[in-house]
């Protein structure tokens, strides 16, 4: 096992939508600085001082209250973002994310490799990161507190030195320790300052003179005992956020934010392998009004480049209606992606793809169409036309192949009026959008007794138009009806 | 020597075509490959690259009358037709009921419910008939998406309530080719004026006893040919006046007649037996 930590120790900045990081900025919480970058540091500032001290150090300081919900979002964007270089993620309290990545070296070729790809997507997105390596968790996590550089706990070849690696570990200080303040006091008493003092000890030393929460965390930390983490699950709906300080203006700068969101989505549907079904974009405007807006998307892969051009389609004729302080990307709906089973002999592959295509295109249907939309036509065993030739839910359709043979009987038209229509008689003859002239009959149907009898006389009837029609007359009540065409 | 004369001018034949219409999938047989009009024999080219396969009408004089030789295998064909019961279905019938024996067919929207005694009749098979139903403003989307999903080997569309526009209609014939589907749109005669990106367009009228056809436009040559092809039989034929009723004659003299009046050229009956 091999875990990695990447801490970010800006993170409450980093998250702040539109923070200048370059300039000094602080984080205030309850009148106190939290939070201070470099910049901020080299003027003199510091975390633990107070506001107006702070100010008084150096007046142009960014400051900002703590905003401990949209650290939280940043952070499990973070996580997400974490999932191309390891399955195995949690989220390790404050600022911190720890990734399980021996199965991940392969990928990657060696740990080298894996930390230069690592540092470089981070780097691109500007954030400050520390990473720590360790054989345990809790290793990893003290090692990224310091920042050491894993660099130089790897070899030429790639691998891991785990002299290296003890060594660095063993050169930690012990105030830095996460643990009770009574313990910590209890080590600076002992005249321990460095971790590798308290490895050093005798388990049984251990036991007698500290508290069992020391015995604890060095098994945890040698890993003599077991430190399993909380798995990061990915929420069930994807979200996306990205503010812009100043405003966009123009549809065509929203592109770029967009595609990047895209390619987090993308992320994102790979892990939970599935599919999104749409895109639900809003758009935040400087005066406080949203703007709900969708893209229908109907795709077997995800191909951010198609998406792109669709959205940009899309964008052509949208002007924007002032400017945009933010975007949000929300998808909700989302289908599994189905495996691609792949057969070894080409005989079946055809008729695979036909009836997976099937499937996409019936789910894609039902999906916006609604479920009884489409219908699948089916001959019943009954005597009344309407009821022979019925469409039923694919959904409800049992699959019986009989084979209906083209029955010899009299011809039957190819169009059916669901329920018949009555037509009208005139002293010269029946009337339907212009007179009707009978070809041939009558058919006669005489049925349906156990239910009500009906009697049926039908005719094929030619138009004005010269379109053929198919008539009956029911014999019962006198009326005449009609029921289909020969198209 | 012969061997190797042959070979690059076999490979820089398919590399070219390979450019112009690149294949999705690497591992195509020869046959779906033409089937897919994405390679064709060189001696049929003047034929078959004006607009790509086609299936036979099962009419032998529209089979003349069409260039490609038929009704096209992709792509959007319009049929202009205002009236039910005209004989516009019976037209397509022995292609479609061809088409049914690979791939289901899809009907978008019809006016009535396809009936599938009737569609029996044919040669269709009813449990590969499928009914798709569409909201006006999902009408074009569902039929892009059928089109383009390759399941259907026909979608049978009709848009009277909403008349796509010419980007529309081009977009639903792009969809047909990539899908491999045969587009059959039905629409009302008064869209003759509008131009149409659809390369066959055929206007289909009522005659008495015939469906008469004006091809307004189609691939590879001139249009304009008018046909009357007649119906089916059984349909039009009037009962048969009093005379001609069968008698109980001996056989001998009942052949005779039988050929008497086979022999006769068929006349519209001016006094069907039946009258309302």
């Amino acid at each position: 096992m091999l875990y990695v930590c990447l801490r970010f120790p800006l993170l409450g900045l980093e998250a702040l939508p539109g923070a200048p990081l370059s300039e000094p900025c602080a984080l205030i919480a309850q009148q106190q600085v939290s939070l201070v970058n470099a910049a901020g540091r080299l003027a003199g500032v510091t975390e633990g001082m107070s506001l107006t001290t702070a100010l008084a150090l150096c007046p142009s300081l960014y400051c900002q209250p703590q905003q401990s919900e949209c650290e939280q979002a940043h952070w499990q964007r973070l996580a997400l973002w974490a999932y191309r270089f390891s399955d195995d993620i949690s989220l390790s309290p404050p600022n911190a994310l720890l990734l399980e990545v021996s199965r991940s070296l392969k990928l990657f070729g060696n740990l080298k490799r894996l930390y230069r790809a690592l540092l470089s997507a981070y780097r691109k997105r500007g954030l400050q990161l520390n990473i720590g390596l360790g054989n345990t968790p809790l290793a990893a996590e003290l090692l990224s507190l310091q920042g050491i550089r894993p660099a130089h706990l790897v070899n030429a070849e790639g691998e891991l030195k785990r002299d290296a690696l003890k060594r660095a570990l063993a050169s930690l200080p012990c105030r830095q320790l996460p643990l009770p303040s009574v313990q910590l006091e209890a080590l600076h008493n002992m005249g321990l300052r460095r971790l590798g003092d308290v490895l050093s000890l005798p388990r049984k030393q251990l036991l007698s003179s500290f508290d069992p929460v020391m015995a604890d965390f060095v098994a945890r930390l040698t890993g003599r005992k077991q430190d399993p983490r909380q798995r990061y699950q990915p929420a069930d709906v994807f979200v996306s956020e990205r503010q812009f300080d100043g405003g966009l203006f123009q549809s065509d700068q929203l592109r770029f934010p967009m595609s990047a969101m895209l390619k987090e989505l993308e992320v994102y549907l790979r892990l939970r392998q599935c599919l999104n079904r749409d895109l639900h974009w809003t758009f935040h405007y400087l005066s406080g009004e949203r703007q709900h807006w969708k893209t229908p998307v109907n795709h077997r892969h995800f191909h951010r480049k198609n998406l792109l051009e669709l959205i940009a389609l899309q964008l052509e004729g949208f002007t924007l209606a002032g400017a945009v302080e933010g975007i949000t990307l929300e998808c909700r709906e989302f289908v599994s992606l189905e495996a691609t089973k792949q057969q070894l002999f080409d005989e079946h592959r055809e008729a695979t793809e036909q009836s997976d295509a099937q499937l996409r295109l019936i789910n894609s249907l039902q999906l916006r169409l609604g479920d009884n939309a489409l219908q699948q036509l089916k001959i019943d065993d009954r005597v009344l036309p309407e009821q022979q030739g019925v469409a039923c839910p694919v959904s409800d359709y049992n699959c019986e192949h009989r084979d209906h043979e083209a029955s010899s009987e009299a011809l039957r038209p190819c169009l059916l009026l669901p329920t018949p229509l009555p037509l009208q008689r005139t002293t010269t003859g029946l009337v339907w959008q212009g007179p009707l002239e009978i070809l041939q009959g009558p058919e006669r149907l005489d049925s349906n007794w156990w239910q009500q009898r009906q009697v049926r006389d039908y005719y094929i009837a030619r138009h004005n138009d010269h379109g053929l029609c198919w008539l009956f007359k029911d014999c019962l009540s006198q009326q005449w009806y009609l029921h289909g065409f020969f198209s | 020597m012969a061997l190797l004369t042959f070979q690059p001018v076999n490979i820089l034949y398919i590399h070219t075509v390979y450019r112009f219409a690149p294949c999705p999938m690497p591992s195509k047989t020869l046959e779906q490959l033409i089937n897919r009009q994405q390679l064709w024999p060189a001696k049929q080219r003047r034929h078959h690259t004006v607009g790509g396969h086609s299936n036979a009408t099962g009419f032998a004089p529209l089979d003349r009358a069409l260039h490609q030789g038929g009704w096209p295998s992709s792509g959007s064909s319009e049929f202009l037709c205002d009236t039910p019961g005209v004989g516009e279905l019976e037209l397509v019938m022995p292609t479609l009921s061809q088409l049914n024996r690979d791939r289901p067919i899809a009907w978008l929207n019809p006016p009535y419910l396809p009936f599938a005694p009737g569609l029996v009749q044919h040669g269709l098979a009813a449990q590969q008939q499928w009914l798709i139903h569409a909201h006006r403003q999902h009408q074009l989307w569902a039929a892009e998406e059928a089109l383009r999903s390759g399941v259907f080997g026909a979608l049978l569309s009709w848009s009277a309530n909403c008349p796509p526009n010419d980007k529309q209609l081009r977009r639903l014939h792009l969809a047909a080719r990539e899908g491999h589907c045969w587009h059959l749109h039905f629409r009302p005669s008064r869209c003759q004026p509008q131009a149409s990106p659809a390369p066959l367009r055929v206007q289909v009228e009522g005659g008495p006893r015939d469906i008469k056809l004006v091809i307004l436009k189609q691939y590879g040559g001139h249009a304009g040919q008018q046909l009357t092809l007649p119906r089916n039989k059984q349909l039009t034929e009037a009962q048969r006046p009093v005379n001609e009723w069968p008698t109980n004659t001996n056989p001998r003299r009942r052949l005779a007649v039988n050929l008497h009046v086979a022999g006769r050229p068929s006349t519209p009956s001016s006094h069907p037996v039946i009258r309302s």
